[in-house]
């Protein structure tokens, strides 16, 4: 599954600062002022959150410190020193790092061709439409699709094949491999990055690049000394969420793979299905790691994405 | 004179017969009723395509009328069977499995765990001893051989021995049906190649067994992925080793397309026998044992039949001639069978020991 | 020494040593991501002797750079020809050329392998096999009641919340946001290991003890799933109506907060609302992660399933939930169209 923030991050970080701006004196002074029949209608929301989202974190966490015997330990964080963990967290983060960064360039190549290179209005709303249903295409069917057509019978290489006498997997390539994934994963990624950075770059406003080519600047020179500068943050901040969107990925990876790439949500999913590492504190350790890596990212894209804004107020 | 003793031998016969029947009728009713009350069963492990196991649910679902079979994970590798219970002991809702269907050498663990109860099913007399617990805890329910199916659409000309299996024609096609770390068909797969690799029954075919797929691997033959009718299919592992029953099962369902032949390697025969057991914790317990009374029935037995796998009370069945013709003919050769090694249990579990503790460091195959 | 000579030196070294390192740098970063743990020192080594040779191409090159200089010169026409004709490419409509084929490329290939389950011809035997499996049919009727239910329950809880927060107390508003980024900070999978751990036989709350607690779990699973866009939509929603005057009217109506809610409130953001909905069930049917580790018969444990065992079905579901998924975004799109545009009050 992926997750397509788009416009509601837009949406949460305007009215954070909006929220901020007014209670400035600690969090409890948000409940100041509030009458208590106004709770009821917030009450189910809250209970749910805590109850389903809040508690069974916390508790995978506090049970990250918990030994066999139940007593507070440190030795579950030491024993994801093991080498098969730390290789699959090794692994996890260079596939999610590269399909992040091939994601970001090339969503950005696309977006930027799309918003700003005078392509007609229709091809605009298209990509982003579909960029909104491809981002949700995660999965099992993405695995099927690339299967379909880069396995050793699918469509790229049998054409290949046929056409041009180029045999793919002669060469060394193979869908079930590290480029292989990465690929597979840039399905969901390209798109989550188009829809992200597309309002970034309607912010760049036109008065600018006016500006430059009133100055005598090529249009690589305005990119190199406004564009891509103002983008910048916004580009560091999606590359983290990317990050943090492939690191959580599974389903698409089993799909493909089965069982055979070390990535840690199949390594947590095998611990949860059969406690393949004899241990359950270790595996809650597991979800602690994963949490942190990704809380870590996240956060990182939020702070840029709120510094970013000032650009573009 | 004669004639009266006979009279009296036959109608005591006769009232000793009809007393002993509706007794084990009226014990299998019982049982029936008390499975009808709990109204579920909770099976793992057993994909519709393995024995047939989808025509033996199903006719167990229309037998007994009032009892669902909760199909968990079908996916699952013997080792997860084990777990399943493991992690679910106390808890009796739908993730607990009732019955367990493992390898071999998954019985005795999971007896000295303490994980399954005893359970003597109505024909357990003819089950043979080598097959079964002593004390009833787990009991033989099939056997088959380890053949390879191969795709012939992609492999121009089929394997015929483990041996050729290394030889480069087959870069990147040869692939395993499960996790060698947990799952009995691949162990048991490993096994045999060792064994062909002339590794002496017990640890050392294991060890054989490893050095030959590191081998494998080395050479760019072996594909990391598990194998099953779709990837088979679809090209990515075009040679599967797996039981010559899942490899008839599939080519069945490929229906020609694509062009799949099952061929049992000539220089290493290995028959494996998987074997019932009841959880100790088993949310529903009569439903389990009555599960496993039509599992030993003629009924359940020849349905295991139909699905290309030897059902342990084949001898019997086939003594009292209550197997059909036209089943017999489907099955392979019976000289294959006349080949087959079965491992005892020691040297299976001597040699799953060091398989499943040195896959990783000895044949590192991951994906890269 | 000539001076223009010593600058062009200078020049040819700098280039020459920022290319050197811009090339050793991408290499480094693709061995690294390429190699695992114990093959990183190798990937190190390799860098290192990547640097040297490097460093040697640098020497030769500043040495000749006079001579690079001189022939760059005399190419200057050629040059400028060159860049002429490249701003004659439509690049932007190359690029999204290039884009389009990488997105189109896969969904065609599903599609083609799909329709080859005959050896001879093209046929759609594996859509009505797919369709025609009880399989099927169970799993996508279990997927759809889930989904609805997950839509039911998100709707109760966070119409209410969102109400409640734009009307009467804005400075929760932080507090719920950040739940609302919660769900997609924590990965699903720790979501569900949370659950088995949280809900399970020896809990307060044993909901794993039964189809219908399993069932249950499965639901709440989905709507924190979804909130964050069940959130966003109904938000969005609320603020382009009149929330307060509305709220004010009806209470000199007479009505109660609950009439409010739902006579008034809801009507009046059904389009949001459905936007909402369709994404969650968009959400809801492609699910496999929490459906196969709570053993749940959904649509995505048995397309999961499917995948392992038949050949050609996989391709063939694949493009079934893709229309599926197509279709609900489609829909939302045009509600996009219906909803109210009109905003008395912008916040």
């Amino acid at each position: 599954m992926s997750n397509s923030t788009d416009t509601l991050v837009a949406n949460t970080a305007a009215p954070a600062s909006a929220g901020v701006a007014s209670s400035s004196g600690g969090p409890l002074h948000a409940f100041a002022g509030v009458r208590w029949g106004d709770y009821l209608g917030v009450a189910p929301f809250l209970i749910f959150a805590i109850l389903f989202l809040i508690v069974p974190t916390a508790f995978l966490v506090v049970g990250a410190f918990i030994g066999r015997d139940g007593s507070f330990t440190f030795q579950n964080i030491i024993d994801l020193g093991t080498p098969q963990i730390v290789s699959s967290f090794w692994i996890s983060i260079r596939v999610s790092a590269a399909s992040a960064v091939v994601g970001a360039a090339i969503g950005l190549i696309v977006a930027l061709a799309v918003i700003r290179g005078r392509l007609p209005e229709v091809v605009r709303s298209t990509v982003l439409t579909f960029s909104g249903v491809a981002s949700n295409f995660a999965g099992i069917p993405l695995a099927f699709a690339f299967i379909s057509t880069l396995g050793r019978l699918g469509l790229v290489t049998v054409v290949l094949k046929a056409a041009f006498g180029f045999d793919m997997y002669r060469a060394g390539f193979n869908i079930l491999s590290f480029w292989g994934l990465t690929l597979t994963y840039c399905y969901f990624q390209i798109p989550l990055m188009i829809l992200i950075i597309a309002p970034a770059i309607d912010g760049l406003k036109k008065e600018w690049s006016e500006a430059a080519a009133t100055l005598g600047a090529t249009p690589s020179q305005f990119w190199r000394y406004v564009g891509l500068p103002v983008l910048w943050p916004n580009l560091l901040g999606t590359l983290s969420l990317l990050f943090a969107n492939a690191f959580g990925a599974i389903a698409t990876a089993y799909a493909l793979t089965g069982s055979s790439l070390n990535i840690v949500p199949i390594l947590l999913y095998a611990q949860i299905r059969g406690d393949v590492l004899n241990n359950p504190g270790l595996g809650a350790a597991l979800a602690l790691g994963m949490i942190v890596i990704t809380a870590l990212a996240n956060i990182v894209y939020l702070v840029i994405r709120a510094r970013a804004e000032r650009w573009l107020k | 004179m004669k004639l009266l003793k006979l009279l009296t031998a036959s109608t005591s016969a006769a009232v000793l017969l009809t007393s002993i029947a509706p007794s084990y009728a009226a014990g299998l009713d019982d049982l029936v009723t008390a499975a009808q009350k709990e109204g579920q069963l909770t099976v793992i492990a057993l994909p519709r395509d393995w024995c047939g196991y989808g025509a033996v649910i199903d006719g167990f679902k229309k037998k007994y009328t009032g009892i669902t079979v909760n199909e968990l994970n079908p996916d699952a590798g013997s080792g997860d069977e084990i777990q399943a219970i493991k992690a679910n002991q106390g808890n009796t809702g739908p993730q607990a499995p009732d019955v367990i269907d493992v390898g071999l050498s998954f019985g005795p663990s999971a007896k000295t765990d303490k994980l399954i109860q005893p359970y003597k099913v109505s024909t357990w007399d003819s089950i043979p001893d080598s097959a079964k617990d002593a004390d009833g805890y787990w009991y033989g329910d099939y056997y088959g051989v380890l053949s390879f199916l191969v795709n012939d659409d992609i492999v121009k000309t089929a394997p015929k021995t483990w041996a050729d299996l290394q030889k480069p024609d087959y870069a990147n096609a040869v692939a395993l049906s499960g996790d060698p770390r947990v799952a009995n068909q691949a162990i048991e797969a490993v096994y045999a190649a060792g064994l062909s690799a002339g590794g002496a029954a017990g640890a050392d075919a294991g060890t054989k067994g490893l050095a030959y797929f590191a081998q494998l691997n080395k050479a760019g033959n072996f594909v990391p992925v598990i194998g099953k009718a779709a990837p088979l299919a679809q090209g990515t592992t075009p040679i599967v080793a797996t039981w010559d029953y899942n490899a008839l099962a599939w080519r069945d369902g490929f229906n020609g397309n694509p062009k799949a032949e099952v061929v049992v390697p000539s220089d290493g025969v290995v028959a494996g026998v998987y074997v019932q057991a009841i959880s100790a914790y088993a949310p529903h317990p009569n439903a389990a044992k009555l599960w496993e009374e039509y599992l030993y029935s003629d009924e359940g037995q020849l349905a295991w039949l139909a699905g290309y796998c030897h059902p342990i009370r084949f001898n019997d069945l086939a003594k009292n001639n209550k197997v059909p013709a036209d089943l017999l003919a489907k099955l392979p050769d019976p000289a294959l069978y006349a080949k087959a090694v079965f491992p005892t249990l020691d040297e299976q579990s001597a040699a799953a020991a060091i398989i499943t503790k040195q896959w990783d460091s000895v044949v590192g195959a991951n994906v890269k | 020494m000539n001076p223009s000579l010593i600058a062009i030196w200078q020049k040819g070294f700098f280039r020459a040593a920022t290319a050197g390192v811009v090339y050793v740098v991408a290499d480094l970063v693709v061995r690294l991501l390429e190699s695992n743990l114990d093959e990183i020192v190798d990937a190190l080594v390799a860098t290192l002797h990547d640097l040297l040779v490097v460093v040697a191409i640098a020497v030769v090159v500043t040495v000749f750079s006079p001579v690079i200089a001189r022939v760059w010169a005399a190419t200057a026409t050629f040059r400028a020809a060159v860049v002429k004709v490249g701003a004659k490419v439509p690049w932007p409509w190359v690029a999204f050329a290039i884009g389009a084929i990488y997105f189109f490329l896969p969904l065609a290939a599903t599609f083609e392998f799909s329709l080859r389950i005959q050896r001879t011809g093209y046929s759609f035997l594996a859509y009505t096999n797919v369709l025609q499996s009880p399989a099927f049919q169970q799993t996508f009727t279990y997927s759809i009641l889930v989904g609805i239910a997950a839509i039911v329950v998100g709707l109760l809880i966070v119409v209410p919340a969102a109400y409640f927060v734009r009307l009467r107390a804005p400075q929760l508003r932080p507090i719920i946001e950040f739940v609302t980024l919660l769900p997609l900070i924590i990965p699903p999978i720790i979501l569900v290991f949370g659950y088995i751990r949280l809900y399970s036989s020896s809990s307060i709350l044993p909901l794993t003890n039964s189809d219908v607690g399993t069932n249950i779990l499965l639901t709440l699973a989905y709507v924190a799933l979804a909130m964050p866009y069940m959130y966003r939509a109904v938000d969005t929603g609320l603020r382009t109506i009149d929330v307060q005057t509305l709220t004010e009217a009806a209470n000199i109506l007479g009505a109660n907060t609950a009439t409010i809610l739902i006579r008034v409130i809801f009507p009046n953001i059904i389009v949001a609302v459905l936007s909402g909905a369709f994404l969650t069930l968009a959400i809801v049917i492609g699910e496999f992660t929490v459906a196969s580790l709570l053993n749940r018969p959904a649509f995505g444990v048995y397309m999961q399933n499917v995948g392992a065992n038949r050949a050609f079905e996989p391709a063939a579901l694949a493009v079934i939930s893709f229309i599926i998924t197509w279709a609900a975004m489609g829909m939302i799109q045009l509600l996009a169209r219906f909803a109210p545009k009109t905003a008395a009050r912008t916040d």
